[in-house]
């Protein structure tokens, strides 16, 4: 029996750690898989200190933890004594109460009513700027980590000797002092236990921060992008450094304290545990401080580099200003395994910083747009979001004067469908929409060229769907040979009933997940984009030298190709810097760094022409025989309205 | 603090002031970060595009019944499971030297610290078709079995997330346990099994009720794990809000009228559950 209970401990002991020890080992992993061990290295932890957005964002986060447990700590600790000193029942009960719902609201529900809330003073307000942000999201994490606190010292109040301290004030003390004096040394492990657990539920919460923090970055948000693609094992060492740190610390409070009840001194250690763990804290923050030197040294190194290579001119006039950039998820290069960090390298040059946040589809990016609450400067959408944040007039007309590297621009990317006056935007990448299928999982038989791969009942299970409503009703009607572009709604019926009839055989909805599902080879095929394809046969030569295990091609039926473009929201706080910045990336040096790095077809002829481009002649990206293929455009209001809330019962019913 | 002085004051009148001023920042708080935004919520819920009153929003949530069901299923099963696992876990703690049983807490508490978005990943490398688990399968001959993107994976996920909250409510109430109630029971007859269904559940349930609410609020209202482990038919209530708000004709009166009906269903589990219990003080149990 005793045996038995120890086994099944051990048991669950096993399996919750199971998935840690996969991130501590593969954190040593020399190549970039998370599944495939290639040898021992310390690359990721070098990568770790080399990493200015992961390193920014947990600065971030390490001030949004202890800023916002601080503040709910001393809040809570006058609530509880003033929640303890209410004379009255029922005021008594009716603070508890309201204490107890942001415990028991689920913390979806938080953080959207949080959202409403700021994006409805921001509206009222008529803010020009974002709302969203450090002071939000610090407010969304003071408000769900005060009931913590409050109900880890008001059990410690209820528990204290009330008589003493009416003696106390007997005695001649004011009440200040007698509270001081008499009480407060009693409630103080209750204070202690509130801070941690307050300052813990902050460094972990991801959903209401979600909602909250508009450009403020902070690591779960970061991680919430990060994720859907294979996770780069950066992320898995710095998770294994916090985690080790985090239980040296655990376990050096649990043993002082195992001490300290042999010893009966449990106060005195209680403050050794807190003065060790601030020391702590401290230090790390000082590590932090000391690395961050050096993104200077990086700036001005960049800079010097880049000198002689720029054809644009750049001033420094509006150094230490800020440029909001928001784009597609993966699609610039970044600084990973020796590319140029592009944002950095617009820094170095130009001493603006980008603050860059992605999306993952065009409904998310307008949605936030739409939504307020938080402003941008430059946002990457596709043709036919470009027509509509034109005609919805969320976007200004550019100055291309100011853009010297335009003439870059190949001619037949401009005046395009979705800007047919050619004066909102800027091309900046493309491709078509096809057939990704994994050659070792897929009968060669069976690829007859057809959408109809997707509908093929021999690989149920291993079928991933397109996970949003324009691209997914488009594989069905491409494959039905209907309008892309209909406003008839029996045509959208007839695209849902087709997807419907898919569904039952996919493995689940992807959209950048299908990185992760196609390199990993847990699925067979996949409807996405042909850049992408690229990536991940690169992803997985780097990883194993498996890339040949996949293909692409563009449907016979024909197919949507797509451009995405740069444009300047009409709210922009720093038009100037978005011109400059616009400039910056058709700069022939730095569109070929993007181009080599995103692998979507480039527009830039300076690039086109360049021998050094190594996917000049790649078929997928410049097709040399006709690929049947349409645009979507911008539909109207209530056609949208239609296909959207078919999406989601398609989605839902299943 | 030293506001609370007033020093020529009746002490009575003293007394009620101070009060008044303790509480009035963290009642001004609440009112404005906790009770407004709820009533913005509502407003939301019953109001069109054009700011108009209407049913429309909570009429068209019939639509999703079987979202909603298919939600309240999910986690109603991970709750069960994480009970069942918790309480044999927790029993067999508090067996434990005192020493170890602080060790067998600190090492439940630990996985907490690393974001639950990471330890869902690493969960999926593990169970994915091509993952760790199959690899190794596939490596003793056994084959590829599909792990995930099932039902069975979104409740294994939520448990897996989850289970540290039933059990550490579950041992803090019964390490405190009064041990000679055990043995009365025994002189009295009761062998291990009534030992356990007479005296140690029903005074492990504040525990229970609390783990129970702990597990399956954030359960009911996931959108993460159900998308990450989840096939094409694991769609669940928290998908559904997140999905209304993040698209193109950004839908914030549904969306408003789903987090209403879910914040209903919690609302009627708890009072559900305080039927069980009149211990007031079980919501407070939680580390």
């Amino acid at each position: 029996m005793k045996h038995l209970g120890r086994i099944f401990n051990g048991l669950i002991y096993a399996i919750l750690y199971a998935p840690l020890a996969v991130m501590i080992f593969f954190s040593f992993n020399a190549s970039s898989s998370t599944t495939q061990f290639s040898g021992f290295s310390f690359r990721w932890y070098q990568n770790l200190f080399e990493d200015f957005a992961i390193r920014s964002a947990l600065q971030n986060t390490l001030l949004i933890s202890i800023t916002a447990a601080l503040a709910a700590t001393a809040l809570g600790v006058i609530a509880a004594y003033g929640i303890y000193r209410m004379k009255s029942k029922s005021l008594k009960n009716a603070a508890q109460t309201v204490t107890n719902i942001p415990l028991t609201n689920p913390d979806i529900i938080t953080g959207v009513s949080l959202m409403l809330l700021f994006t409805f003073v921001g509206g009222w307000l008529s803010m020009q700027s974002s709302i969203l942000g450090f002071w939000t999201l610090l407010i969304a994490h003071i408000t769900f980590n005060l009931p913590y606190v409050i109900l880890n010292v008001l059990p410690k109040l209820y528990q204290s000797d009330r008589s003493q301290y009416e003696a106390a004030l007997d005695l001649g003390c004011t009440p200040s002092r007698a509270f001081w004096k008499v009480v407060f040394p009693g409630i103080v492990p209750g204070i202690l236990s509130g801070f941690i657990m307050a300052f813990t539920l902050s460094l972990d919460d991801f959903i209401i921060s979600y909602y909250t923090n508009g450009h403020f970055n902070i690591l779960a948000t970061q991680l919430y992008t990060a994720v859907k693609k294979p996770l780069r094992p950066t992320y898995y060492a710095l998770y294994t450094l916090i985690f080790l740190a985090i239980m040296g610390l655990m376990l050096l409070v649990n043993l002082t304290q195992i001490r300290a009840e042999k010893q009966k001194g449990s106060t005195k250690n209680m403050r050794r545990t807190l003065a060790v763990v601030l020391v702590v804290a401290v230090a790390l923050v000082a590590v932090l401080g000391v690395f961050s030197s050096k993104r200077n040294d990086v700036l001005s190194k960049m800079r010097e580099e880049l000198e002689g290579e720029l054809e644009g001119e750049y001033t420094r006039d509006l150094a230490g200003t800020t440029l909001y950039v928001y784009n597609w998820g993966e699609y610039i290069s970044n600084g990973q395994d020796g590319t140029l960090d592009i944002n950095l390298a617009f820094e170095a040059v130009t001493g603006i910083h980008v603050d860059y946040s992605t999306y993952d589809s065009n409904e998310t990016m307008y949605a936030t747009l739409a939504g307020g609450g938080v402003t941008y400067d430059i946002v990457i959408p596709s043709d036919y979001m470009v027509s509509r944040l034109i005609k919805e007039g969320r976007v200004q007309k550019l100055d291309y004067g100011q853009m010297s590297n335009y003439k870059y621009i190949d001619e037949k990317y401009k005046y395009p469908e979705y800007d047919p006056t050619n004066e909102y935007s800027v091309p900046y990448a493309g491709g078509y929409l096809g057939i990704i299928y994994n050659n070792t999982l897929v009968d060669e038989e069976d690829v007859d060229g057809t959408w109809s791969l997707l509908w093929n009942e021999k690989y149920k299970g291993q079928i991933l769907g397109i996970d949003n409503a324009r691209d997914a009703f488009a594989t069905a009607q491409y494959a039905l040979g209907l309008d892309v572009n209909s406003t008839n709604k029996a045509d959208w019926d007839a695209a849902a009933a087709k997807v419907r009839e898919q569904v039952p055989l996919l493995q689940s909805w992807v959209m950048d997940q299908v990185f992760a599902k196609m390199e990993g080879e847990n699925a067979a095929i996949a409807a996405y984009y042909a850049g992408d394809y690229l990536t991940m046969v690169d992803a997985m030569d780097e990883a194993g030298e498996n890339g040949d295990h996949l293909s692409f091609y563009c449907p016979e039926e024909g197919t949507n190709i797509f451009f995405d473009a740069m444009c300047v929201c009409s709210d922009a706080q720093n038009y100037e810097a978005a011109l400059m910045y616009i400039n910056f990336m058709m700069e022939p040096a730095i569109a070929l760094e993007n181009a080599e790095y995103i692998c979507y077809t480039c527009p830039n002829t300076a690039v086109l022409e360049n021998e050094d481009y190594s996917m000049r002649e790649e078929e997928v990206l410049y097709p040399t025989t006709d690929v049947k293929a349409t645009y979507y455009t911008h539909l109207d209001e209530e056609t949208i309205a239609y296909y959207e809330n078919l999406w989601n019962k398609v989605k839902a019913d299943s | 603090m030293s506001g609370t002085y007033q020093g020529k004051a009746g002490k009575t009148r003293r007394t009620s002031l101070g009060t008044a001023i303790l509480n009035a920042p963290y009642l001004l708080w609440a009112a404005l970060f906790i009770i407004i935004p709820m009533f913005i919520v509502v407003y939301y819920a019953f109001t069109n595009k054009d700011g108009a009153f209407t049913f429309d929003n909570i009429k068209h949530l019939a639509d999703y019944s079987g979202v909603m069901l298919r939600s309240l299923l999910y986690s109603l099963a991970a709750t069960a499971i994480c009970f069942l696992i918790a309480y044999p876990f927790a029993y067999v703690v508090c067996k434990w030297r005192p020493s170890s049983q602080k060790m067998a807490n600190m090492f439940i508490m630990l996985p907490m610290w690393i974001n639950l978005l990471i330890r869902t990943y690493c969960l999926t490398t593990l169970m994915d078709g091509n993952g760790l688990v199959n690899q190794l399968f596939v490596f003793i001959g056994i084959g590829r079995i599909p792990l995930m993107n099932n039902t069975g994976a979104v409740i294994f996920g939520m448990v897996y997330n989850y289970l540290p909250y039933m059990i550490l409510p579950i041992y803090n109430v019964m390490s405190r346990l009064d041990k000679s109630v055990m043995e009365a029971a025994e002189d009295l007859g009761c062998n291990a099994f009534q030992r356990v269904r007479r005296v140690v559940f029903p005074l492990t349930l504040p525990g229970i009720i609390s783990g129970i609410i702990m597990v399956f609020v954030p359960s009911v209202s996931t959108f993460y794990i159900s998308a990450k482990m989840g096939g094409p038919g694991d769609f669940m209530i928290g998908d559904l809000i997140e999905s209304q708000i993040h698209s193109q004709n950004s839908n914030l009166p549904t969306a408003a009228a789903l987090s209403l009906v879910l914040m209903a269903v919690i609302l009627v589990s708890m009072l559900i559950l305080n039927r069980f219990s009149d211990d007031e003080e079980g919501g407070s149990m939680l580390v």
